[in-house]
């Protein structure tokens, strides 16, 4: 076995993990407190992308303000979803399958609205020095050793995503919102009964949600490119990571994620890497059929 | 029947669910420091009344006063912090989570954490069992003790006037009496009023000033405590 081919591959799997991390809490965390199977979550993760390179692009600006006007999008979308979407039909008494399918309605039009606003090409997120040289942020230094390289965005990529994952997970256990949000997501007739505003737990969290979705949306798009289907292509495997990981646990939804990653990229030893989507696939239909509550989980859905 | 010092005043309440009527114009009234029960058959309205009253369900018509306040269409998080309380019949607790939280959680409106403090230490001190299991899920404790635990939830509001939806259901006969015993001390020592909504009559009349009884959503009786007490026909008014 080619072990330099083994460790390239594991840190492969370790950059592409910590990105489901990120994805799976996001979509745990909606989904533990509503019930909401937010697959729209895939919009503020392409709306961050876009909207980044629109302002680094069309408003020149640096990448820190094009990064925050992304993650302003995200949030500002992902909360619209809530207040114009989810919020009248929740009122209305709908059921969990008419949410499910207003998020699925929404998550396959916003691509098609993407097309429309910027076309179908690939868009890299670039920023432009005084000459109007386009360059790739975080793409150097690249550290290598051996056979072995990492990019400091992949660096960028590991510690952001973990950083948002421990204090996501921090907040749940130690706060009083996080202690709300438990309340919501276990009793939400005793919520109600000590006074818990569940309108507001519910604009936080997809203010969160949509923050992280955010994040990976952006980090997603320095290392690739923004395109019309990137939201749903990378959220869902972000969705499998909380199936194999557990729905019940959020600190499992972010291990699954990890080891999804890892074991999708370290498949690479004995399959192409377009192979990658079958193994992810095979392994939640696995984990469905012998561990229906995941890895880490309590209870299956 | 008239009552001085009213603290709690729902009058011509109308309300159900969707296009189900459950309550007739439904008229009750709380006196501060006064015990009251609504008893009732199954699916009578007692349910509803409580959280039309508390501002879950929402009414299509009728007012509700809380000292002197016209509390109609609030949220449950306003009515609280007006010094209202209710515990839910079904699961009034959260199971995945400790005592200690389940009463951090019960003072959700308090924002000052020292006080938050003092009041579990309050709690404890009324109810040992939970200071002897802080730290235990609120799920693993009898059936007995989760009803100790939701009174002392409504206790870390402080509130005026507790709105109780069966205390007595889930835990067996013997720890009933003591329940109904310690909701009534509760009252004295806290000049609480407790407006309890129960189905085993001969256990809730033994501690009420008043009770009321709906039948298909409207009041067909309404008595002082005494007369209650010496009622052999509940029955035929159910």
């Amino acid at each position: 076995m080619n072990f330099d081919l083994v460790a390239q591959l594991a840190i492969s799997g370790l950059v592409i993990g910590s990105l489901y991390a990120l994805l799976g809490v996001s979509f745990g965390l909606v989904y533990q407190t509503s019930k909401i199977f937010h697959l729209a979550g895939a919009i503020p993760f392409a709306a961050a992308g876009y909207a980044a390179v629109w302002a680094a692009k069309s408003l020149q600006l640096s990448i820190w303000l094009s990064i925050f006007i992304g993650l302003a999008a995200a949030v500002i979308i992902g909360v619209l979803i809530l207040v114009l979407g989810y919020f009248p039909l929740i009122k209305k008494k709908a059921t969990l399958l008419s949410l499910f399918l207003i998020s699925l309605g929404l998550s396959v039009a916003f691509p098609n609205l993407l097309q429309i606003v910027f076309g179908v090409d690939n868009l890299p997120l670039e920023v432009y020095d005084a000459e109007g040289n386009p360059a790739v942020p975080f793409a150097n230094p690249t550290y290598a050793s051996g056979f072995l390289t990492i990019t400091k965005l992949n660096i960028v990529q590991v510690v952001s995503s973990w950083l948002l994952v421990i204090a996501v997970l921090y907040t749940i256990k130690k706060t009083a919102l996080g202690r709300s949000i438990t309340a919501l997501r276990t009793n939400p007739a005793m919520a109600s009964a000590v006074g818990i505003n569940n309108k507001v737990v519910y604009l936080v969290v997809f203010s969160v949600s949509s923050f992280l979705m955010g994040v990976a949306g952006i980090l997603i798009t320095l290392q690739f490119v923004a395109n019309p289907t990137m939201g749903l292509q990378w959220t869902l495997i972000g969705f499998i990571a909380v199936f194999f990981g557990g729905i019940t646990s959020l600190g499992g939804s972010a291990l699954g994620g990890l080891i999804l990653g890892l074991l999708s990229s370290l498949s690479g030893i004995w399959l192409g890497s377009q192979y990658a989507p079958i193994v992810t696939f095979a392994i939640l239909f696995l984990t469905l059929l012998i561990r229906p509550q995941g890895l880490f989980g309590k209870e299956a859905i | 029947m008239k009552t001085t010092n009213l603290i709690l005043n729902a009058s011509n309440i109308n309300g159900g669910y969707g296009k189900h009527q459950v309550l007739r114009d439904v008229n009750i009234n709380v006196g501060a420091g006064e015990i009251v029960g609504i008893c009732g058959h199954n699916g009578a309205g007692k349910t509803t009344l409580l959280k039309s009253i508390f501002g879950i369900q929402p009414l299509t018509s009728g007012e509700v006063v809380f000292k002197d306040k016209d509390v109609t269409g609030f949220n449950t998080s306003k009515v609280t912090a007006l010094g209202m309380s209710f515990t839910p019949s079904d699961r009034p607790l959260f199971r995945d989570l400790t005592i200690v939280e389940n009463l951090q959680l019960g003072a959700h409106i308090v924002k000052d954490r020292s006080l938050i403090a003092d009041r579990i230490a309050e709690v404890m001190e009324i109810f040992p069992i939970l200071a002897e299991r802080r730290n235990l899920l609120a799920g693993r404790l009898s059936g007995g003790q989760q009803r100790q635990l939701s009174l002392g939830m409504a206790l870390m509001v402080q509130p005026s006037v507790m709105l109780l939806d069966e205390p007595s259901l889930g835990i067996s006969p013997a720890v009933v009496e003591k329940t109904f015993e310690i909701i009534k001390d509760l009252a004295a020592r806290k000049g609480m009023s407790v407006l309890l909504v129960e189905q085993n009559v001969r256990a809730m009349v033994k501690i009420t000033d008043r009770v009321y009884v709906l039948r298909n959503g409207e009041i067909v009786l309404e008595e002082s405590g005494d007369d209650s007490r010496k009622r052999t026909d509940w029955w035929q008014l159910f």
